[in-house]
């Protein structure tokens, strides 16, 4: 058993040293595991000041004895640049954080103030289950006391986690990179880096509409990629995927699953594989239709890309074709006239005329062009 | 028991006949364990909330449709 402190270290070592040296010999190969290379801390000429300075000699004893040192005081060896290294290989004990942070002056006043206020309720130690919950350093009320202490802190979640949750908005890319291309591309590369390709390539298939429809319309990434881009130029529908695409059922989402790697094996099959009017006349819309079912039962349907009401006027004017939004027809000389009275305003009311629906919209534009 | 030229000729035909019936056999299998899953997944469907989905039973009896024809084309493969 490693000790749990430097105190009951040095404990340990002044009333039983045999169970000490024990110890730290089991210590010792746990702390081997922390992520540091010893050969470049060796060869580091502070630490080689410091060996000679404590008459270490080298060895793999010694060496494991100096990172037991480094292990417990973290800070000294962020001196000699190897913290990082530690840091990313040590895991942390949110029990003790939470403990460390609760034993706190600071925590503990406030802890009180809660108690006071609980019993001024005359709610505390009746085993109702609630705390007193504290938002942005006000008392709010009572809530479950598995809500309030198992408020998941943003730190603990994994980026993944992060990333999945959010979700993955084409059009946010589009925006955020300003329409430069460029910007774009490199925005979408760096957010594959972090997602596998199977993933990156389902949500790019997601993005372009007619992909299911014509799967041999698009080659390669580089082409789903460009045409996406056109698509996002030209105002043209594009869809928003969630990389979380899965279904809520879970025996629903493993027969969906068991189906696709049935056909996909039949399909594999020496005897099938050659035979193109199985391939083609019956696997490809088999998977297909079985593609289209799993979208349908996913949790994250898909959902159109919200359009503001502006860029549907734009794509009026340029394609001069009226459409109909939301139940209403938008002729082309009423989509002008909002693009045109857009165009002109100022940023703060272009944000302000992005917000608005449509009729509003359009009243607002004809008193502007009144004027 | 010599090994000859023929004789290794005649044992490799019968191994790759042998081959050739399984892979029939095999490919009915195949076939067969795809109806079998179409079933298992209606009734894990009909089980679940989305049962009164139209488009999904479309497609489900779209996938029956298509299994008939595939083991048509099966069979015909035999």
């Amino acid at each position: 058993m490693p000790f749990k402190s430097s105190k009951q270290r040095k404990w340990m070592w002044a009333n039983d040293p045999e169970m000490a040296k024990k110890w730290e010999k089991e210590e010792g190969s746990v702390k081997e595991a922390v992520g540091v290379n010893v050969d470049a801390l060796l060869s580091n000429p502070k630490i080689q000041k410091l060996l000679k300075k404590w008459g270490v000699k080298k060895g793999q004893d010694n060496v494991v004895k100096l990172l037991n040192y480094f292990a417990n005081n973290p800070t000294h060896l962020r001196k000699f640049g190897f913290a990082e290294n530690v840091e990313e290989a040590k895991e942390r004990n949110y029990k003790e954080e939470y403990k460390k942070f609760q034993s706190s002056t600071k925590s503990k006043k406030y802890r009180a103030e809660l108690n006071k206020y609980n019993r001024k309720k005359g709610t505390y130690g009746n085993g109702d289950g609630k705390d007193a919950s504290h938002k942005g350093g006000k008392i709010v009320g009572f809530e479950k006391e598995s809500v309030n202490r198992g408020r998941k802190e943003k730190s603990r979640m994994k980026k993944e986690q992060k990333l999945t949750e959010a979700g993955v908005n084409v059009w946010h890319f589009y925006k955020k990179a300003n329409k430069d291309k460029n910007k774009f591309f490199k925005m979408l590369s760096d957010f594959r880096k972090k997602h596998s390709d199977t993933k990156w390539i389902k949500m790019l298939n997601y993005a372009l509409e007619d992909f299911n429809e014509n799967p041999k319309k698009y080659k390669t990434i580089d082409d789903k990629q460009n045409i996406l881009f056109k698509n996002l130029q030209n105002n043209k529908k594009v869809y928003e995927g969630k990389l979380t695409e899965k279904i809520k059922d879970k025996k629903l989402q493993k027969a969906i699953d068991d189906l696709y790697k049935s056909v996909v094996q039949f399909g594999k099959h020496p005897s099938v594989r050659k035979n193109q009017k199985i391939i083609a006349g019956l696997i490809v819309p088999m998977t297909q239709g079985i593609v289209k079912m799993e979208k349908q039962l996913g949790e994250g349907k898909l959902t159109e890309a919200k359009e503001t009401p502006v860029e549907v006027a734009r794509r009026i004017v340029q394609n001069k074709q009226y459409e109909k939004y939301k139940g209403m027809m938008l002729d082309t000389f009423t989509a002008s006239a909002i693009v045109k009275v857009y165009d002109a305003v100022n940023d703060a009311n272009k944000k302000k005329l992005d917000t608005l629906k449509l009729p509003k919209l359009v009243s607002v534009v004809w008193k502007l062009l009144k004027r | 028991m010599k090994l000859t030229k023929d004789k290794l000729k005649e044992m490799i035909k019968e191994e790759l006949l042998n081959e050739i019936q399984i892979e029939i056999e095999d490919v009915q299998d195949v076939e067969a364990s795809i109806f079998d899953i179409i079933i298992e997944f209606r009734d894990t469907f009909q089980k679940s909330e989305w049962k009164k989905n139209r488009k999904i039973n479309t497609y489900i009896n779209q996938l029956f449709k298509i299994e008939k024809l595939l083991d048509k084309e099966v069979s015909e493969l035999k």
